[in-house]
């Protein structure tokens, strides 16, 4: 990330999130999972505070009940949280587990078989399989941006 | 998300056109409502009627609950404004000066803001307005629909002669004038593009009759496409499901169906001994308008097949 320090928050944020309205995958969905990997990424980190609602739509040019409907469910999986008054901000992991947790497990679960599925059916060695699950686990930590940082 | 506006049957005739035939529609407060439609559906029209300028033969209009008159309510002047293309400026007159009278006009005009905007535009005060290209004219117009501080505010073609980056910076501050002040946008355009992003809801306007109204996730969420082989199509067609093809590139033929509709053709394609169809989801909304216009029997294609 080369933006300045003293940028605005939505400014940097309009930066790297960036949402298409002709993909498939909703926007509000799109905001979701962009947040979700930037936390990931430790490129937001717990206690940062999120833009409004209001000043997010505007940067990205995008509906305010698209941002609206991206935070509560954001607010909902306890990626974020909302102080009144005094804005929205990330959250810290762990502290509150979401509410559908077992249900997410079991997804998670589910996934990782199929992954082990494709890749027996591409006669991948057990050792390359693993190599490229560590790889994703940096790609998912922003191993590469966070030295630029 | 309750509606602010809910205009229902409303029906106008100009001449001998109908430029309204029982147009229908309700847009939530501070929503960005689009209303969408090939050229001459009546757009401009409805929007006309909302702003007062037109009286309705028929129907009828609701705002906040109470029903509303804008022809013959003064007092509604200061809810609403309008931009339109068509609708000129004083060309001689200085956009200062012109500022300064509508400002009389309009209770809640804010002049602080005005100059604001004037200013980010880089528009000229102290110029006849004459001298103001397209674009400029169309930017000043805007300026001044977003001073006037309106509760509705109607925007007919909006971006018409504006360069990419005024369009999105005009985008903006809609955005941001919904968001703040709850204001209700309504647009007509044909950029479907942009309402992709900005719209809440539209409706859809085909010989000035609304034949989709709605939330605009709800009509992705709604309609999927299936493509089929020519004996999928033969299939749904000897089945009496009366859909509106499309030939596709290749052999294949697509339609867009209801999603609850999907089970019911899958069955029939099966009972058929076809193939059965592949789905598609979550279509640009450039792709399903020219479907609705095309149920309709608007199609401009090379080949002519509708």
């Amino acid at each position: 990330m080369c933006a300045p320090t003293n940028a605005r928050k939505e400014e940097v944020m309009a930066v790297w999130l960036q949402v298409d309205p002709r993909s498939p995958t909703p926007v509000y969905q799109q905001i979701v999972d962009g947040i979700k990997a930037a936390v990931a990424a430790g490129w937001l980190k717990p206690g940062d505070r999120l833009p409004s609602v209001r000043d997010l739509a505007v940067s990205l040019a995008i509906n305010h009940n698209t941002v609206a409907k991206a935070y509560q469910e954001l607010e909902r999986s306890r990626v974020i949280e909302v102080v009144r008054g005094r804005g929205t901000f990330v959250a810290n992991p762990g502290q509150r587990p979401p509410p559908d947790v077992e249900e997410r497990m079991e997804r998670l679960r589910d996934t990782l078989r199929l992954a082990w599925i494709e890749a027996y059916h591409l006669s991948l060695a057990e050792d390359a399989f693993e190599e490229m699950f560590h790889q994703a686990r940096d790609a998912a930590r922003g191993a590469e941006g966070k030295e630029e940082m | 998300m309750e509606a602010i506006l809910s205009v229902r049957e409303l029906s106008k005739r100009i001449g001998k056109n109908t430029a309204l035939s029982a147009a229908t529609l309700s847009a939530g407060e501070g929503s960005v409502h689009a209303v969408l439609g090939a050229n001459g559906s009546g757009k401009t029209t409805l929007l006309r009627v909302l702003a007062g300028l037109y009286r309705p033969d028929e129907g009828e209009i609701v705002w906040k609950g109470s029903h509303i008159h804008p022809w013959d309510q003064p007092e509604w002047r200061a809810e609403v404004a309008l931009v339109d293309p068509v609708i000129s400026l004083p060309t001689r007159f200085h956009l200062s000066d012109w500022v300064r009278y509508t400002a009389r006009v309009y209770p809640r005009f804010d002049a602080h803001r005005f100059r604001g905007l004037v200013r980010s535009l880089e528009l000229p005060t102290d110029e006849r307005i004459r001298r103001f290209s397209l674009g400029m004219r169309m930017q000043a117009k805007l300026a001044l629909a977003l001073a006037m501080r309106p509760r509705l505010l109607l925007l007919d073609e909006p971006t018409t002669g504006l360069d990419p980056v005024v369009q999105r910076q005009i985008w903006q501050w809609l955005l941001g004038e919904a968001a703040d002040a709850g204001t209700t946008v309504l647009v007509a355009t044909h950029d479907l593009g942009d309402m992709e992003r900005l719209a809440d809801s539209a409706t859809v306007m085909f010989n000035g009759r609304s034949i989709w109204s709605g939330q605009l996730e709800d009509a992705k969420e709604r309609f999927v496409k299936i493509s089929v082989r020519p004996e999928g199509k033969r299939a749904l067609d000897a089945g009496g499901c009366a859909l509106t093809w499309e030939r596709d590139s290749g052999d294949r033929w697509s339609a867009m169906v209801e999603r609850n509709a999907l089970p019911h053709l899958m069955a029939r394609l099966r009972d058929a001994g076809a193939e059965p169809a592949v789905v598609q989801e979550r279509l640009p909304l450039e792709e399903w308008f020219r479907w609705l216009m095309r149920k309709e029997g608007y199609a401009r294609d090379m080949d002519g097949t509708a």
